[in-house]
């Protein structure tokens, strides 16, 4: 069975390599990296990878809208949150908005594989 | 009363979102640092007149590094600006950086900015559990200069900020470091008042 693939999607170049060294330490292969929401839309379309990783306070377009636009294009996307915003109206609006699950920056390396593991048997 | 109505009261229930605000920071910067102790001291809360801003950290010749964003709910909008001396910070982004990058590179703003979001999220996800507002948070921007003229700046930029201002100050022991942090809330005009009402304030 091949790798997955994930997208990740965060404003700032330190988060996404640290998301990058996580995920491809425990097996994931990351095929793209968006800076804000319209790019995560664009890549999400062009690379149809198998799960997501999605900030939410990002420039151009927020978080919790790519969501949004993702799911209308493929209802079956899989997206997980990682954001600092942990207020819980934020968390349900990502979650109404078809996220399937939010990890609270900062997060301990095992967090974000589990909620990735979690949703891929979802 | 103090200038802008300021009461004893605004100044305990302001503390208290100070507490409850360096708690949660403490505990993300312990995260962020693989479960290194970090130690917050009591933080202090002062309201000042918006024009002391420039001077607000002492002097105004220190260099620092200040992450700025604009909070916004239905209700009220603030601008958060988090304020760290330059030289320790410098010295303890390039410990938490993989060996041969910068801290004044690429990569080592970007962990500043981070850095900041984390921080900033803390706070504001203690002021969003204490009044039951919902904050959104534009991206961080990045400042590197020295503190009067860039702390002016900020406030020559904003068109239309209350008249006063809330500081919350703490010394962070992080990885045998002191680290001065400065949080400077700024709200716009009409927004303090509607914070402390949901805040609970008489």
């Amino acid at each position: 069975m091949g790798k997955k693939t994930v997208l990740v999607v965060d404003d700032t170049a330190f988060m996404r390599m640290t998301l990058k060294n996580i995920l491809e330490k425990n097996g994931y292969s990351v095929i793209g990296e968006g800076e804000d929401g319209l790019q995560a839309i664009e890549l999400y379309k062009e690379l149809n990878p198998s799960l997501v990783t999605m900030d939410i306070t990002m420039p151009n377009l927020d978080g919790i809208k790519a969501i949004e636009e993702i799911i209308k294009h493929d209802a079956g996307a899989v997206i997980i949150v990682v954001s600092a915003m942990g207020q819980k109206a934020l968390v349900i609006d990502a979650l109404n908005a078809g996220a399937k699950d939010f990890v609270v920056k900062p997060f301990q390396p095992e967090r974000i594989t589990e909620a990735l593991q979690k949703v891929s048997r979802g | 009363m103090r200038d802008a109505g300021i009461t004893e009261q605004h100044k305990d229930i302001l503390a208290e979102l100070a507490n409850i605000g360096t708690g949660n920071a403490a505990t993300a910067l312990s995260q962020m640092l693989d479960h290194e102790k970090i130690l917050l001291e009591v933080p202090e809360v002062n309201i000042s007149p918006l024009q002391h801003v420039p001077e607000s950290l002492g002097d105004p010749g220190q260099k620092i590094a200040a992450i700025m964003m604009e909070a916004a709910c239905d209700e009220l909008e603030l601008t958060i600006l988090l304020a760290l001396p330059l030289p320790a910070t410098l010295s303890l982004i390039d410990q938490l950086l993989p060996e041969g990058l910068e801290p004044l590179g690429e990569m080592g703003r970007s962990l500043l900015m981070e850095l900041g979001n984390i921080l900033t999220g803390s706070y504001l996800n203690a002021l969003s559990d204490m009044t039951g507002l919902t904050f959104t948070l534009s991206p961080p921007g990045l400042g590197l200069d020295m503190a009067g003229a860039l702390l002016g700046s900020v406030i020559a930029d904003k068109a239309m900020l209350e008249d006063s201002f809330i500081l919350i100050k703490t010394t962070m022991h992080i990885l045998s470091r002191e680290v001065e942090g400065n949080l400077l809330l700024l709200p716009s005009a009409g927004s303090l008042h509607k914070i402390l009402a949901r805040l609970g304030a008489q």
